[in-house]
């Protein structure tokens, strides 16, 4: 057995896919300024996903998703009703909303049905991305043989074609996206449906924050749904440019993250955490810098603080 | 229900003229923002819609393009209802309801302009481009093209905005606050597009706060201050009594006679 395939090859992979598969939605969250509704999904998503463990006493992607999907749009609608019939501000809904489901589904998990079924609390909020083993490869020109890849890790199985729809749809819906975040009036007076696309964004984002659990858990996905768009906010003014620094910064988060955690002996998905976390505070620090060593040119309308393009409040 | 009954309630088929409300209410939270407005705007009129700050100038625009719903009433565009009409309106939205962080150049903005062309999930192509590129030539923009639109002057924003409109090549323009913020040579700019408009035989709705301005700007006005005070010719408008009710008599007679009227 090489222990390079068997161990580390399917975990990288997987981290690199989880992480990719959230820096699409991610990246259009964080310029919308909706970064908090993906970490209200993420985490309103783990009592559906427990109850389908529970009633499947096993842990299959099918019954996950629609358990997670169904919770994500109860959760959904429960935000709207909390939001009128407590008139509460949206952020304030959306807060009380997803801590009582994901309250819930914490409950869930430690009842003795749960335990029957083997589902680890710890792996339910941080991931096991170390669990993953793949012994059918046994050299690496195994590789080669497309059959080969079927009997990967079932993460990997998962995540790999959520990221490739995911990447497909917002190629294909690139133009809808831009006008429905830039102005949304203008997009239904153009014909479109700008909370139809809304909508298809947030089911992007459960779709990409279960796909993404069994790797890294329901607390640290609004890591990885944040921190790659949120350094590529920093690096450009175009959004094609944004989405593919987004994915490059997933790939390159989820490389230092996984082996810095193999090196350091701690969390894979913690450390991925951590190093987006970093990776954010280092785009900050460098953008400062040549701001301050290259003031831009003094042109109509370029001040110096029209030149700045600070992230949102709320966004991070 | 009777027939007759029916015609008053939406008789969109005998609406005349390229915009019409009729009793058109629009409520926030219990609140009416704007309360039986009833206005037809004369085909071929440059219009200003003026009134104090919070008398509903926005809201009777998005109510009649349908962007908001209707407590009572009913308007049309251009003989539709609004949800059909507004395929032949060009708009220049509030600044406030459009996201300045998000990241589009001045360009992607104006193409947005041929969207509805396009249709669903066709990519803007070359050919849309070269053709947004234009319609930024008409406004002096063509050089900032790339520029994002977040970091253009007020001014250079409103321009791109009036070229996005331009480039929908409609027959009736609804434009609010297109002269907030703006610098000389922008205003210039925007006054001289509004009467190549009129000159084509377009209508041009204007939302406007600068009574200075309004004279000189638009033929037509419609006075409002949640309901409609006054509308018409604007030498028949535009009078010191009607201004004062508008604005509940907080001109002071020093203003009023700036105005000269």
């Amino acid at each position: 057995m090489n222990p390079f395939l068997a161990i580390d090859l399917p975990a990288l992979l997987i981290a690199i896919a989880a992480s990719i598969a959230c820096a699409l939605p991610g990246s259009l969250l964080v310029l919308r300024g909706q970064a908090l509704m993906g970490d209200a999904l993420s985490h309103m998503v783990l009592p559906g996903i427990v109850v389908a463990f529970l009633a499947t006493g096993k842990i299959s992607s099918g019954p996950m998703l629609l358990g997670a999907l169904a919770a994500g749009l109860i959760g959904a609608g429960l935000i709207a009703l909390v939001r009128r019939a407590a008139k509460l501000e949206p952020s304030a809904a959306m807060g009380l909303v997803f801590t009582i489901m994901f309250a819930l589904g914490v409950v869930l998990l430690e009842t003795e049905a749960a335990r029957k079924v083997d589902l680890d609390l710890n792996h339910a909020l941080y991931g096991h991305l170390e669990a993953a083993l793949w012994l059918e490869p046994a050299i690496w020109s195994d590789l080669l043989t497309p059959a080969i890849w079927l009997t990967a890790p079932r993460p990997l199985l998962m995540l790999v074609p959520v990221a490739l729809v995911l990447g497909l749809l917002l190629v294909l819906t690139f133009k809808e996206l831009r006008i429905a975040s830039f102005d949304p009036d203008y997009a239904t007076l153009q014909g479109f449906r700008p909370r139809l696309i809304d909508f298809a964004l947030t089911a992007a984002t459960t779709l990409a924050a279960v796909a993404a659990f069994e790797a890294v858990g329901s607390i640290l996905v609004i890591a990885l749904l944040t921190c790659p768009a949120a350094v590529a906010r920093l690096c450009t003014d175009r959004l094609a440019t944004h989405i593919t620094l987004s994915v490059v910064f997933a790939t390159v988060i989820a490389l230092v993250g996984y082996n810095s955690a193999a090196a350091l002996e701690t969390s894979g998905s913690g450390t991925m955490a951590a190093v987006g976390g970093l990776a954010v505070g280092l785009a900050v620090i460098v953008r400062r810098l040549r701001l301050h060593a290259r003031p831009p040119a003094a042109g109509p309308g370029t001040g110096p603080d029209s030149a700045v393009q600070p992230l949102r409040p709320g966004s991070v | 229900m009777s027939p007759q009954i029916h015609l008053v309630d939406r008789p969109l088929s005998v609406a005349q003229g390229p915009l019409v409300a009729h009793g058109l209410s629009v409520v926030y939270d219990g609140k009416p923002a704007l309360w039986n407005v009833d206005f037809t705007a004369p085909a071929g009129a440059l219009v200003g819609v003026i009134g104090p700050n919070g008398a509903g100038k926005s809201s009777f625009i998005k109510a009649t393009l349908g962007l908001v719903p209707w407590a009572s009433g009913w308007a049309t565009l251009l003989g539709e209802a609004p949800k059909h009409g507004r395929a032949r309106v060009g708009y220049v939205p509030q600044r406030a309801s459009v996201d300045w962080d998000f990241p589009a150049s001045a360009l992607d903005v104006v193409a947005m302009g041929f969207y509805r062309k396009l249709g669903w999930l066709r990519p803007v192509n070359r050919r849309t481009k070269d053709a947004a590129r234009e319609c930024l030539e008409q406004v002096g923009m063509a050089d900032f093209a790339d520029r994002p639109i977040g970091q253009l002057s007020g001014g250079q924003q409103q321009r791109v905005f009036l070229a996005r409109a331009l480039a929908q090549d409609a027959e009736l323009y609804l434009m609010d606050e297109p002269f907030a913020g703006v610098d000389a040579a922008s205003e210039q700019v925007l006054i001289s597009a509004l009467r190549d408009l009129q000159a084509a035989g377009k209508t041009v709705l204007v939302v406007h706060h600068d009574l200075q301005t309004a004279p000189d700007y638009f033929d037509h006005a419609l006075i409002l201050a949640t309901r409609a005070v006054a509308s018409g010719p604007m030498a028949e408008v535009f009078t010191a009594e009607i201004l004062q009710e508008a604005y509940g008599g907080r001109l002071a007679p020093s203003q009023l006679a700036a105005l000269a009227v």
